[in-house]
């Protein structure tokens, strides 16, 4: 129905999740299913009738991917399909992939999903030794 | 977009947020094409008819009769209040810059303080929001929690109009999944920024969701109390509260009797409105927005220009510093270099051998040098033994008989080619070998036989053989090739395959033999 | 801790000096900060030998290096832990610098949770020594 490039040019200059800060050219977005958390069309969360999203599982282990369902667009409760990936790096990240690979689900996509589900995954580690070692320098 | 799109139905819930069975076809307005130009225009014009005009009084700063001193008097040339006797005399007046003067430019109650606007640019704007409405995508760039509500447009019940109660109305809200919406409109509750505060302005908050009615029997009163919640009648539709700010997308509920009624407002492309006289939706620009399709679609394709693909600017190397620029412009530079690195190796070889025999030492077994020339000999040994056998076979071949003559010469110019990086062989590492050959061999005859053995030697490299044995392979492919029954050998096996295939090998040969001098 | 920039170019600035105000040196009235001089007779202005420089384009730094810190950094101004999640995926190319208004409870919430997501903080030891002292 409305296509994403028009979508995208209506919301491109203003929009409720548009970061900008100095000096730095290109606006961040805080939107969900923002792989890269940058405002471009490729990135958008909103848009496109497939888009995903890569957050930390509720519980804080493992990682949830969330992506939408393209044919109940309209129908905003429907489309969002949340999936938690929590059997360890390895296997999960081989799973988002074979999941975004196999159903060629935003194929761009998949190299940045698999980025930001390991920036979730290491933010979930316990914090190295070196906190120790600040501590003494305090 | 597209006129010709089919319309989808639109489900109809209950307060309950359960579909009720019964479904309407969504309006034509939610396909109307989206101008956020013209919607922000309109609202620009708009926001300006509810004000109230003020200025200064007229009078103000100008009750004196001051007139200017003029030159000569060295003060400045501003009008000065007449008299004396009082400390006002003599000072400054009318001027803005003057204490006791009028302002710059007093504003008068004249301004144009209201906008007429064209009633088509109001409907179309009017218009475009709807349809905005109805856009999941837009709704949520707004910043509206609308993720959890079961569909857009959402329509609802006429129950809901005879709502009186605010209680029912939450609870109707909770259930449809709106509360979120509120919940951050109760989060948003703040102090103004600015001077607003000290002007009646003082707390501000955000917008939630619009009700829009077909009849109020009750449900202004029981909303109107829900902080962002704004509610209109459909007959009534304001751009202000449509596109709050000027930007599309407010999330909006509709009951039922109001949704079934856009049709009769605004009518459609081929239908005009009942209720605005003489009224058709505006007609798209585009008919198809999706750019992608476009650019794929064959009719444009074929209008376009073919894209320039601008060759990336390569990067000069010095040949005779860098290896691999060397490679592309000679490709013999790698024979050259390798047997450069063996004769060296060689000749230091022969001189440590000559230098132990001059001073009466006899090299230890484990040292390189007797360890290498021991090597040496082995395979000095295996080549005669292999040429040997190699001038009896193929005659015995049958495949091969069409060029009994030149095999004849084959067998030796292999064995010729091998001599050389057998010698030297030592240091430079197993693997080396066998390219090495490749190179030499095509070089020389680039006939049956002599193919059966590169096709080898490159499998041979390809699989990681240990390549303790090169001299041989290379050598024995030759013989492989041309009777496989006898060796039982892994990279035997594999140096069969190619040999019976006629002409695929041959080609893979040609491969090797262009392929090789680079490695 | 130590998180490195993806590309870090060496930085050159043109010129490190501030521009200062013509006659700036001579009366107290005028602050050193930049003016351009409109003067017709002004020998600034018209760029006589010996005399102040004028800031021009041409000291303006590469685009690659603008704004970047001595780290290879950019960094982008952060009040609270969700501006911060943004630089998640950018945590090689942007750093954060908490902003000054930003108490040291909610300070500490936020350098905690970028040593998770492994984004630099500038000025993450900021307010520290007080709480210590308490």
């Amino acid at each position: 129905m409305m296509s994403s490039h028009l979508t995208w040019m209506i919301i491109r200059n203003n929009n409720a999740y548009l970061l900008k800060k100095r000096n730095i050219k290109k606006p961040f977005s805080t939107e969900p299913n923002n792989l890269n958390n940058l405002s471009s069309y490729r990135y958008s969360g909103l848009i496109h009738k497939k888009s995903v999203g890569v957050v930390a599982a509720p519980d804080n282990k493992g990682f949830t991917v969330v992506y939408k369902k393209s044919r109940s667009s309209y129908k905003p409760a429907k489309s969002v399909v949340k999936r938690t990936m929590k059997a360890g790096p390895r296997r999960s990240l081989y799973k988002l992939k074979r999941l975004l690979r196999a159903n060629k689900y935003r194929t761009d996509l998949t190299k940045a999903a698999l980025r930001r589900a390991s920036a979730v995954l290491k933010s979930q580690k316990p914090l190295p030794i070196k906190k120790a070692r600040a501590k003494k320098s305090d | 977009m597209s006129l010709s799109a089919a319309r989808p139905l639109i489900s109809i819930y209950n307060d309950k947020n359960e579909p009720l069975g019964t479904t309407v076809a969504l309006p034509a307005v939610f396909k109307a094409p989206i101008r956020p130009d013209i919607v922000n225009f309109v609202h620009d014009n708009m926001a300006k008819n509810h004000r109230q005009p003020y200025s200064v009084n007229k009078d103000a700063g100008h009750q004196t009769s001051a007139e200017s001193w003029g030159t000569g008097r060295a003060v400045a040339r501003i009008p000065r209040v007449r008299g004396g006797g009082t400390h006002r005399s003599g000072q400054g007046a009318f001027g803005n810059m003057c204490r006791g003067g009028r302002m710059f430019a007093p504003t008068k109650p004249w301004r144009r303080w209201h906008r007429r606007i064209n009633i088509n640019q109001k409907r179309y704007a009017l218009v475009s929001a709807i349809a905005a409405s109805g856009v999941p995508a837009l709704v949520m760039s707004k910043g509206h929690l609308i993720q959890d509500i079961p569909e857009l447009p959402l329509v609802v019940d006429d129950k809901v109009q005879e709502y009186s109660k605010t209680k029912q109305a939450v609870v109707f809200l909770r259930r449809i999944k709106a509360w979120a919406d509120i919940q951050k409109v109760y989060k948003s509750r703040r102090f103004r920024a600015g001077k607003g505060k000290m002007r009646n302005r003082r707390r501000i908050q955000r917008r939630g969701p619009l009700v829009i009615y077909g009849q109020d029997q009750g449900l202004t009163k029981a909303f109107r109390n829900i902080p962002g919640v704004d509610l209109i009648n459909v007959s009534k539709l304001n751009l202000l509260k449509l596109a709050p700010g000027g930007h599309v997308g407010r999330f909006v509920i509709w009951t039922q009797s109001a949704f079934s009624k856009l049709d009769e407002l605004f009518g459609s492309w081929r239908k005009t409105s009942k209720l605005k006289k003489g009224y058709n939706l505006p007609m798209p620009k585009m008919a198809n927005t999706d750019l992608t399709r476009l650019l794929k679609a064959e009719e444009i394709r074929s209008v376009l220009r073919a894209p320039i693909k601008q060759k990336r600017s390569v990067k000069k190397l010095n040949p005779l510093t860098n290896t691999r620029a060397m490679l592309r412009l000679n490709p013999y530079a790698a024979v050259l270099k390798r047997k450069a690195i063996l004769t060296s190796l060689q000749s230091r070889r022969k001189r440590q051998e000559l230098l132990a025999k001059k001073r009466g030492i006899t090299l230890e077994p484990t040292a390189a040098e007797a360890r290498a020339r021991k090597l040496q000999e082995q395979r000095r040994a295996a080549i005669q033994k292999a040429k040997a056998e190699k001038a009896k076979k193929p005659k015995v071949e049958k495949e091969e008989k069409p060029t009994p003559g030149k095999e004849g010469k084959k067998a030796k110019t292999p064995a010729k080619g091998d001599k050389t990086p057998v010698k030297g062989a030592k240091a430079p590492g197993k693997g080396g070998k066998a390219p090495a050959k490749g190179a030499k061999a095509p070089g020389k005859g680039g006939k049956a036989p002599a193919k059966g053995g590169k096709a080898a030697a490159k499998e041979a490299k390809v699989l990681g053989k240990e390549a303790k044995a090169p001299a041989k392979e290379a050598k024995a492919p030759a013989k492989e090739a041309k009777a496989p029954a006898k060796e039982a050998k892994a990279p035997a096996k594999e140096a069969k395959a190619p040999a019976k295939e006629g002409k695929a090998p041959a080609e893979e040969t040609k491969k090797v033999a262009e392929g090789s001098p680079k490695k | 801790m130590a998180i490195r920039p993806v590309y870090r170019p060496t930085i050159i600035k043109k010129r490190t000096k501030h521009f200062i105000r013509h006659q700036s040196d001579r009366y107290k009235k005028l602050k050193q900060s930049w003016r351009k001089p409109k003067g017709i007779d002004n020998r600034v202005r018209r760029r006589f030998k010996g005399q102040y420089l004028m800031p021009s384009i041409g000291y303006g730094s590469n685009k690659k290096t603008k704004h970047m810190l001595p780290t290879g950094f950019r960094k982008v101004l952060v009040h609270n832990v969700k501006e911060l999640e943004v630089l998640m995926m950018q945590n090689r190319k942007f750093c954060a610098e908490i902003a000054h208004g930003v108490s040291s409870k909610k300070r500490k919430s936020i350098v905690e949770r970028a040593q998770q997501l492994s984004v630099r903080v500038t000025n993450a030891n900021a307010r520290l020594r007080s709480e210590e002292n308490e």
